[in-house]
């Protein structure tokens, strides 16, 4: 039961996470690998808030996710637009994106590691027992998880019943049919990675609460959210949702029964079942 | 309303279309007839905004020009096309296609009225609001489509092919829809192998030829134009002259 709790608390994060990449590579059709960073950096500005400004994580959120949106904004504009403009199918526009952000991955994790350096870090938000159902949690965990969950809420309400949501689920379904309804795709595009990113920033922050994180410890998010969306479906909310508790459960369930350090290898164990056995995804249908 | 002059559309080397004129008026439905290939669908992805003209083509839309310009944009001046294979949002339902059609701002303040006029042509969505637009059968699906793009308050409406992989039964449904839709203010411009059924519910017609327009006459005289009676209507006349 224990277990249970707490890997559903882990995957509340790990679901807003990836719920920015399933957006970014659903909607905009960027698969990007800096990701991760996106996630470090709000750990970082978390951090920094908490410790020298004194400004509790959960209201920094408030001014991290503008940011980000700004940034990721500017990343789309600068720098992936001329590669979709460019691209003439969607096979090619991937291998570039997939370039383009290896190589900002690497950019962003440079300048975070020269800014903080190599070392761990950590602080203490509401680190105090919390009791579920006669078990005690961390209250930070706690939290985290149910800031996840509404923003979480907010984002599916948006999508499934405001006319703006529905036309970027319209546009992740069928791009080209989407401009015969006066959707402008390449804004539609930009707005849902800078929103991607802003969520992806909102779970770093969250995550900072009860995590102890470094400079270079994005590619290692990149990759989990990447197995949740992929065993979510792409571009599907509802299925990274599940997919992200099921990796939080998983993780939480091997670390605590066998070995704290095979979390990395239950991912990779995950990611490759659900290749083999549900490529479109478990709640998607096999492409025609 | 609809002008377009001196049409142009390459791929590459290929000249698809080219010096194509037609016009398109409120409540008159002009039909394209032409074989495969002869161009229908580049005209109506050129006049859409889907595919790029070339220099010299004039397109004008209520008096304003709309050549180049990006097809979510030709939507706000009052065209919508439903496209060959329809182009719905399978993944989404009834409710939610009709709803993305009112997406253009020209369509937000008529948009209870147009919902309720696009419910009476097709009570049947009425019945499957929520369904999921990809279980529905190709008729029911081609209703979707036509719906979506009325509901954008379109002056003229243009389709290509819709008659296509529908039962005869249905495709005759869908034609007296069409003669509707007019009826109640909207100019129609189709695209359509099927002369016959097209012929009887149009005011004018066009032919069209290796990427040229090579005939325009109203529709009664085109059902019985030996050249088209043998060309579209299985050399059979249909009603003799």
């Amino acid at each position: 039961m224990q277990i249970l709790v707490t890997g559903l608390l882990l995957g509340g994060t790990y679901a807003l996470i990836a719920l920015g990449l399933t957006l970014q590579y659903g909607v905009a059709r960027i698969m990007n690998l800096a990701n991760g960073e996106t996630l470090v950096a709000a750990c970082f500005v978390a951090f920094w808030l908490f410790t020298v400004v004194e400004v509790n994580p959960l209201i920094g959120m408030l001014a991290i996710a503008p940011i980000a949106v700004a940034l990721n904004w500017l990343i789309y504009a600068g720098l992936l637009q001329p590669l979709v403009r460019r691209a003439r199918n969607r096979g090619m526009l991937e291998v570039d994106t997939i370039l383009a952000t290896f190589g900002l991955l690497f950019l962003f994790q440079g300048l975070m590691l020269l800014g903080f350096g190599g070392g761990y870090f950590s602080y203490k938000f509401l680190a105090e027992p919390f009791l579920i159902l006669g078990d005690s949690y961390g209250l930070n965990r706690v939290v985290a998880f149910i800031a996840a969950a509404s923003i979480a809420a907010l984002l599916y309400l948006f999508l499934y019943f405001t006319r703006y949501g529905t036309a970027i689920r319209a546009v992740a379904v069928d791009p080209t049919s989407a401009q015969l309804v006066a959707i402008d795709v390449p804004r539609m595009a930009g707005f849902a990675f800078a929103l991607g990113g802003a969520l992806t920033a909102c779970g770093g922050t969250l995550l900072s609460t009860f995590y102890t994180f470094n400079a270079s410890m994005g590619v290692v998010f990149t990759m989990k959210a990447l197995i949740i969306v992929i065993m979510g479906g792409v571009g599907d909310v509802r299925g990274a949702t599940i997919a992200a508790l099921i990796l939080g459960v998983a993780e939480t369930t091997v670390a605590s029964l066998i070995d704290p350090g095979l979390t990395l290898a239950t991912n990779y164990a995950l990611f490759i079942l659900v290749l083999l056995f549900r490529p479109q995804g478990i709640l998607g249908r096999a492409s025609a | 309303m609809l002008e377009v002059s001196n049409l142009g559309v390459r791929y590459g080397h290929h000249t698809a279309l080219h010096g194509v004129s037609l016009h398109v008026k409120k409540a008159e439905i002009s039909v394209m007839l032409g074989t495969n290939g002869a161009g229908k669908s580049s005209l109506l992805k050129a006049v859409a905004g889907m595919v790029r003209t070339e220099p010299g083509t004039e397109i004008r839309m209520n008096g304003q020009a709309i050549s180049g310009m990006a097809a979510h944009r030709i939507v706000e001046h009052g065209i919508a096309l439903v496209p060959e294979g329809r182009g719905v949002f399978g993944e989404l339902s009834v409710e939610e296609n009709l709803a993305l059609g009112a997406f253009a701002k020209r369509a937000r303040a008529s948009e209870a009225s147009t919902l309720r006029l696009v419910y009476d042509l097709f009570p049947r969505l009425t019945e499957r609001k929520r369904q999921q637009v990809r279980t529905m059968s190709g008729g029911e699906q081609q209703m979707v489509a036509i719906g979506r793009a009325l509901m954008s308050a379109p002056d003229v409406l243009m389709l290509d092919e819709p008659s296509l992989g529908l039962s005869p039964l249905l495709s005759k449904d869908l034609f007296k829809s069409l003669k509707k839709i007019a009826a109640s203010g909207f100019g129609i411009l189709l695209v359509e192998q099927n002369a016959t059924l097209s012929l009887k519910i149009a005011d004018r017609g066009y032919l069209i030829e290796n990427g040229a327009i090579t005939g325009e006459d109203s529709a009664d005289n085109l059902r019985h134009n030996p050249a088209v009676i043998s060309a579209y209507l299985g050399g059979r006349t249909d009603q003799a002259p």
